[in-house]
């Protein structure tokens, strides 16, 4: 009796000291590192075709950015970016984690200084930034689509940026094109195991390092562009380099939709740039082209867009959005 | 020596607080070395600059 005591007396401290064990690590990951908690809200169902779904950020979430070295956060709406009070008619701007520049401040990115720049100009029309890491212009058209049935807005300027002739990106998905709303669209994922870990990653720090950093492992959705964000061509392709078809169905779809759409082409290649002012011309579309996937503008030569990089692409963005509302 | 005089001493007059130290020592070892692999591996992937997150 009196070991079966003893055995049960120390199990409870072992339990009770890997508890302590748990809450100094969790402040330790929590304060000391700063690590931040997961931060969304829930996931939606944004491709039900692709089986894809979206994390919805919770307002103000932080994110550790490892190549910024940064601990940033989103606005009031869990979007990269400056708060927006209200979405009435607002600029949307599409593209990548190029737009994301989750590796500075809010204020510090293209979007805010480009909005800061339209606040001075006596403009205030809200500007949306919609970029997210690995989206391509096919994958955007469904995150606008998205947004607009959850927040209950609706938009007509919408600028796509893009940083590359996104060719790998375009090629991950089923073809045809689809751009209607499919079946499904936006619905929560409610799965006991999502909604579990969710709330589980949400709460704690050290849970999303373990999650993160053991568990997800390297499942990253990752094209292979080459080392400035376009494949090199050869002196033959070159002469022959026209835009993909799957570019062209998007940017007709975008087109289509929306009255106030423009483009800006930050990639670095020639060939893709004068394939896609040629096309822009003949549909009609607004267009500018401003190279900044260049080691000068870049964080480290070759990653995202360093603070240089964020004001060259604010000054794009103004420069497009002034050729196209001429009245300014 | 003092040092290791006032353990042993603490350890005799209160063995099941010494337990609970002891074992509480051991397991936030355990985690925060965990956790720093964990991070590291983080780090690691995430400073590549053409990581893409799984959205």
């Amino acid at each position: 009796m009196q070991t079966f005591k003893f055995f049960f007396k120390r199990l409870f401290l072992v339990v009770v000291a890997f508890g302590i064990a748990l809450l100094t690590t969790e402040m330790v990951i929590a304060r000391c590192v700063a690590y931040p908690p997961y931060g969304v809200e829930y996931k939606a169902l944004y491709m039900p075709h692709e089986s894809k779904w979206i994390n919805i950020r919770e307002p103000y979430s932080r994110i550790f950015n490892v190549e910024g070295k940064s601990i940033t956060s989103v606005n009031n709406l869990g979007f990269p970016g400056l708060d927006i009070e209200s979405l009435e008619n607002p600029i949307v701007i599409l593209g990548s984690s190029y737009v994301e520049a989750f590796q500075y401040q809010p204020d510090e990115i293209g979007s805010s200084l480009f909005w800061s720049e339209l606040i001075e100009a006596g403009y205030h029309q809200p500007v949306l930034n919609l970029g997210c890491s690995g989206h391509d212009p096919y994958n955007s058209w469904f995150r606008i689509m998205l947004h607009q049935k959850r927040l209950d807005f609706s938009a007509e300027d919408v600028i796509l940026v893009l940083n590359s002739d996104n060719a790998d990106w375009l090629n991950r998905h089923s073809k045809p094109f689809i751009f209607d709303k499919p079946k499904g669209f936006g619905r929560k994922d409610n799965s006991l195991k999502i909604r579990i870990g969710i709330k589980a990653r949400n709460a704690s720090s050290l849970v999303e390092v373990l999650y993160k950093g053991l568990l997800k492992g390297d499942d990253v959705d990752e094209p292979s562009p080459s080392k400035n964000g376009y494949k090199e061509l050869s002196q033959e392709d070159s002469l022959e380099y026209s835009l993909s078809q799957d570019m062209i169905d998007c940017l007709i779809a975008y087109s289509h939709e929306y009255c106030g759409f423009s483009v800006l082409s930050i990639a670095g290649n020639p060939d893709f740039n004068s394939a896609l002012k040629e096309f822009c011309e003949h549909q009609d579309i607004s267009l500018y082209i401003k190279p900044l996937t260049y080691p000068k503008y870049m964080i480290g030569g070759a990653g995202h867009l360093n603070k240089e990089g964020n004001k060259a692409l604010a000054k794009a963005l103004l420069t497009l959005w002034k050729s196209t509302h001429k009245a300014m | 020596m003092k040092i290791i005089d006032n353990v042993s001493k603490f350890q005799n007059k209160h063995p099941d607080w010494f337990f609970l130290i002891k074992y509480t020592c051991l397991f936030t070892l355990l985690l925060l070395s965990i956790a720093s692999m964990a991070l590291n591996r983080i780090i690691a992937t995430e400073s590549n600059p053409f990581f893409y997150a799984n959205f």
